[in-house]
């Protein structure tokens, strides 16, 4: 075995891992209360939430997929809110917008974490919304401690939050400037938020455990938040990317109308094991159709992360994100032909495409002419986002994979008296009304949150994945590959140096594409980085440990073991259990 | 404390902070035990002790109920710090004459256990300062034995090496092999009879283990093994509370273990490295690790000439702490030149010892290490009582005049040390490292990382570490060594060139090669913060909430 920078964590009672340490902590915690990996997955998430706020929040989205031992079933839940019933195409196009901004209130969805999180509890959970709440609340009344990388972000944010967004300021500048590193920072509206919600569990615990749980819920979409989110909004306006200064769209009927779906997810069979994703409301699909293309290889005789396979899988991607950016969209309003895209037939057509000896440069989705190529710049202003994640895993066999995301303090203000800020998926829309992924009010963002599992023979085996935009697929397909085609262990897996692409159009404002760029970390050898460029690939090196956050846990069905690893690139993410 | 670094990707973990309580251990399993504790309302103390018999069970090669230990305590109520040491004599029949008669002292085997001293530790700082019952604070022990546990990939590494050994003895086959064939990574390894051991010590207390029951157990194994521990060993055991060593470095107070303790030589090597200016010099700079090194040099032969139980041999201890003797010490040191006594020769034991840290939120510290000798100790298990018994008699000299000879009833010379150190009466910083003789000076990086040049504990511990040999100073038999000095390879070439021209015969040991398991919890003095580090070069893992 090589080095890892830490242990592969094992237990057999029940294991988080998370993208902060408290969180993972938070999430252990339930299980000494009698919870099962729902419950400590959720409680992990809600702590996320107000720890990496820079990250995410409960004004974001949370896609969830959850195996269930006892029904031996895979479920996902659809935790990305949809577009105001004001946002149309027409209106954008009226106020002479072309490209929905990344910031401000007009991107905003209905926030679909807070429904996300308490279904998952409601329905696949065993503790109660005020037992998975209760560290969470703890961290916001008394603080917790600020760490490098919030310090730098908020450090980032100080000129923005005293200037333009005071509500934003008094939370995070409490002092009138960033807190430092081991400090403590609190949030007494976001607390009161949640204590709130919990409050009205509570007074409905006589309707019994989950209709109690609803109740909270429907406080949060029907009630009092819902009212205040919409008032802030419609009353505070922003500067965005646009250039102007917006009120949000979102209305309160946008919110009661909004329901949480529980689906069945998007599933293949890589070799034996069968990999579940969310359906094309998410990037998720994508990451199946690069293992159906990959399957026609011998990986492990590529040699790990050799120029041969980078190519191979980098390949295989570009043909992949292709049909994303083509087919996928939300399914209750456009129809992704799924069985024609994960079908092997298919799967062997494209493989035709990748030459071996070149590096492609164009988008070429199937069965359709190919497009060009945007060369659109980022504007180095606007926060593409972050994103983060957490796994959970119990001695029953149930499985959990969240990745929160959005809602984050650099892109919209907090909210006054709430303590969180909306989100901006909206960004992610496309206003070209033919656009499998084009904007229509009461649909979901395509977006990027991608969480993942994987069982073997309707056994469960496995939670995981990453934060990282358009790159998540890729870094949790590397590790996958990592783990079923190099034989590694959980953490070798995680620790090994990635690639990524950006090829294809960022699903992030303003959607520019970086043409047959690739990007290795720093640990890939320059020999490897010098065939790669020979074929091609515009090559970017990164840092040594700077792309890709994989968490990822493992079910043993035969010992009961639970096997946990946690990225150390950000420093930050941690596995915790026992 | 703001590290002008900021958290180097090299550190690899996050510095992992919580307001309520922290544990940094040699093993997940183990923190999370202390965690656990702490969030039941126990204090660090009730931490401690958790996370030590967990200790026990989780890294059996490394410490546990069959060894020995010392326990150092920052109590935050008094301000003061206490010591307990926990470590056993040589059995009354022990003699040298014995020994040297059969050939001198054996590496494993019955005839290399000593008294084993560190339970009673447990329960004297359990009984002054615990707030939970004792079964509450071994329950998760006693699961982890009862139930079982994974076997990590370095423990499967461990027991691997130790294969033959065990599935040659029908007790150790019985645990470590699975029927006679080895066990890897992640299968489970249980010993239900170490938790029936651990549950009647929850409930007698020291009486079961050192008067009663498990003590004749003990004894009638060795016995039947041809040892020479006897129940009247334990019974006349005492683990006793002793007044920690300190000396100030540059305003911080630094706590040390007295002897039989090597706790000594970390305040002699810190007295001699503050009269240099280590700032200008640089962090882990040539000239920096020279001077540590030759410091750590004099301190050693100090060590060699004087040190043993001071209950049989009488220390100059105030001489050897005094910032005067340190400063003629310091004389002696050439900058440009590395010194050498004595030539190379001989082989190394394999050193296994295990360190912790606890902190709560009322600022209480405690750093226990603990040990059983090297790895899985005698690798034997003491009967129906699943204890691994330690091999501590090789620590011991034959030598007549050498202060640490043989004596029946006399406490062999330890390498373990815990840190604590305070600044201004308040609790700052609580660190330690397993590894023999390479603790002390691996302490001495921790404390210079992080009081000179502004480490985390999380970069102290991950940073580059060398270690320097000094033949014939180690302290397992037969006592010799190279006169290396070791570098891990992520030092600066430029530092190893300016170091070989030194004179300095260097060993490069691989990346992550280096000695120890390093721990460590330190408290922000300004919002009172605890921030906790914890090796990656083994199953290191701090916890906190």
């Amino acid at each position: 075995m090589s080095f890892t920078t830490r242990p592969v964590f094992m237990g057999r009672h029940g294991v988080v891992s998370a993208g902060h340490y408290l969180a993972a902590t938070a999430g252990s915690r339930m299980f000494e209360k009698g919870g099962n990996a729902i419950d400590a997955g959720v409680a992990a998430g809600f702590a996320l939430n107000v720890l990496e706020p820079h990250a995410n929040g409960i004004g974001g989205e949370v896609p969830i997929l959850i195996y269930c031992a006892k029904q031996r079933q895979v479920y996902a839940i659809n935790g990305q809110g949809y577009a105001p019933k004001a946002a149309t195409i027409a209106w954008f196009r009226s106020q002479g917008i072309d490209i929905i901004p990344g910031d401000g209130f007009l991107p905003a969805t209905v926030p679909g974490a807070f429904g996300s999180w308490t279904t998952a509890l409601q329905l696949f959970g065993r503790l109660r919304l005020q037992d998975v709440l209760e560290p969470t609340i703890e961290m916001m009344d008394e603080g917790f401690p600020v760490y490098p990388e919030l310090h730098r972000s908020i450090a980032g944010l100080q000129e923005k939050f005293e200037n333009e967004w005071p509500s934003s300021a008094r939370v995070y500048l409490p002092n009138g400037r960033p807190p430092e590193v081991g400090e403590f920072l609190a949030n007494p509206d976001w607390a009161e938020t949640f204590k709130a919600t919990v409050d009205v569990e509570i007074r409905s615990g006589h309707l019994g455990r989950q209709d109690a749980i609803a109740a909270a819920r429907d406080y949060f979409y029907k009630g009092p938040i819902a009212e205040k989110i919409v008032a802030f909004q419609r009353e505070t306006k922003v500067r965005d990317a646009s250039g102007r200064a917006n009120s949000g769209l979102l209305a309160e009927s946008d919110f009661h109308e909004y329901c949480t779906k529980v689906e069945s997810p998007v599933t293949f069979n890589y070799r034996g094991y069968d990999v579940h994703k969310c359906n094309t409301w998410c990037q998720g699909p994508v990451f199946l159709q690069q293992l159906a293309l990959l399957e026609g290889y011998d990986l492990a005789e590529l040699g790990h992360n050799s120029a041969d396979y980078i190519h191979t899988v980098v390949e295989a991607s570009k043909l992949a994100f292709a049909d994303r950016e083509q087919y996928y969209g939300d399914p209750d309003f456009v129809k992704a032909p799924l069985d024609r895209l994960l079908s092997k037939e298919y799967a062997a057509e494209r493989r035709d495409l990748i030459d071996e000896a070149r590096a492609s440069l164009e988008l070429r989705p199937g069965n359709a002419p190919a497009s060009v190529l945007t060369h659109g710049e980022a504007d180095p202003n606007v926060y593409t986002g972050d994103t983060t994640h957490a796994d959970a895993v119990d001695h029953e066999g149930n499985l959990f994979a969240a990745t929160p995301s959005g809602g984050w303090i650099p892109s919209s203000p907090v909210m006054e008296g709430l303590g969180f800020p909306l989100g901006t998926r909206g960004q992610m829309f496309y206003l070209d009304p033919k656009h499998a992924n084009a904007l229509v009010p009461r649909k979901r963002p395509r977006t990027t949150l991608t969480p993942s599992l994987a069982t073997k023979d309707g056994e469960p085996f496995m939670a995981f994945g990453t934060p990282g935009g358009d790159s998540q697929d890729q870094w949790t397909l590397q590790f996958f590959l990592n783990a079923i085609d190099f034989g590694m262990n959980l953490q070798e897996a995680i620790d090994a140096p990635t690639f990524h692409t950006n090829h294809f159009p960022n699903s992030f404002y303003p959607h520019n594409a970086k043409p047959g760029s690739l990007t290795l970390e720093a640990r890939v050898p320059e020999p490897v980085r010098d065939a790669l460029s020979a074929r091609g690939h515009k090559i970017t090196v990164g840092g040594a440990w700077n792309h890709g956050k994989v968490l990822a846990i493992t079910f043993d069905v035969k010992s009961g073991l639970i096997s946990a690893g946690a990225s150390p690139r950000g420093q930050i993410a941690y596995a915790m259990g026992r | 404390m703001q590290s002008p670094h900021g958290v180097t990707a090299s550190a690899y973990r996050p510095s992992v902070m919580g307001r309520n309580g922290m544990v940094t251990s040699g093993h997940a399993l183990a923190s999370q035990a202390g965690i656990r504790t702490l969030m039941a309302g126990g204090n660090a103390v009730d931490a401690a002790i958790a996370t030590a018999a967990a200790l026990g069970v989780v890294e059996p090669a490394g410490s546990g109920v069959g060894g020995d230990g010392f326990i150092l305590i920052y109590w935050a109520e008094t301000g003061e710090v206490s010591a307990v040491n926990a470590t056993g004599p040589a059995p009354a029949a022990a003699t040298r004459e014995r020994y040297l008669q059969d050939g001198g002292i054996p590496m494993k085997g019955i005839r290399s256990v000593s008294v084993p001293g560190l339970v009673d530790g447990w329960l004297l700082a359990h009984e002054r300062y615990g707030d939970l019952p004792l079964d509450a604070v071994f329950g998760p022990a006693i699961s982890l034995s009862e139930d079982g546990f994974p076997i990590s990939h370095l423990l499967a590494g461990a027991m691997q090496g130790e294969h033959e050994l065990f599935a040659s003895d029908p007790l150790t086959r019985a645990i470590y092999t699975n029927e006679g064939g080895p066990i890897g990574a992640g299968g489970i390894l249980c010993n239900a009879n170490l938790g029936g051991t651990l549950r009647r010590i929850a409930q007698d207390g020291r009486k079961n283990l050192y008067e009663g029951e498990i003590a004749r157990e003990i004894a009638a194994f060795s016995q039947e093994r041809g040892g020479l521990l006897t129940e009247e060993d334990l019974g006349n055991y005492h683990a006793h509370w002793a007044e920690p060593i300190h000396v100030n470095y540059r305003g911080y107070e630094v706590y040390e273990m007295p002897p039989n303790s090597s706790g000594h030589i970390l305040l002699q090597e810190l007295n001699i490295v503050e009269l240099f200016e280590l700032q200008s010099m640089g962090c882990n700079t040539a000239e920096t690790i020279h001077l540590m090194v030759e410091a750590k040099k004099l301190a050693f032969a100090d060590r060699e000439k004087y040190m043993a139980d001071p209950e049989w041999v009488d220390i100059p201890l105030a001489g050897m702490l005094s910032k005067e003797y340190a400063a003629e010490q310091a004389e002696r040191i050439d900058k440009g030149r590395a010194a050498y006594d004595v030539p190379a020769g001989g082989p190394e034991a394999h050193e296994d010892t295990t360190c912790f840290c606890t902190a709560d939120r009322a600022g209480n510290l405690v750093c226990i290490l603990q040990s059983i000798q090297s790895g899985f100790g005698s690798s034997l298990i003491a009967g129906e009582t699943g204890i691994l018994l330690n091999n501590r008699m090789t620590y011991w000299h034959l030598e007549e005049g050498h202060p640490n000879c043989l004596m029946p009833g006399k406490r062999v010379r330890h390498t373990m040390n815990p840190v604590i150190v305070t600044k201004d009466g308040r609790p700052f910083l609580t660190c330690g490292t397993p590894g023999a003789d390479t603790q002390v000076q691996t302490n001495l990086q921790l404390v210079t990382h992080m009081l000179d040049f502004g480490m985390t504990p999380q970069e102290a511990v991950s940073a580059p570490r060398w270690r320097s040999l000094q033949n014939p100073m180690e302290s397992t038999i037969p006592h010799l060594c190279s006169n290396n000095l070791q570098l891990e390879d992520r030092f600066a070439a430029d530092v190893q060139e300016e170091l070989a021209q030194r004179g300095h015969e260097l060993e490069m040991v691989g990346d992550w090669g280096g000695p120890g398991s390093a721990q460590a919890i330190m408290v922000d003095p300004e919002s009172g913060a605890l921030i906790g580090g914890s090796d990656p070069r083994r199953d290191g893992y701090a916890v906190g909430y």
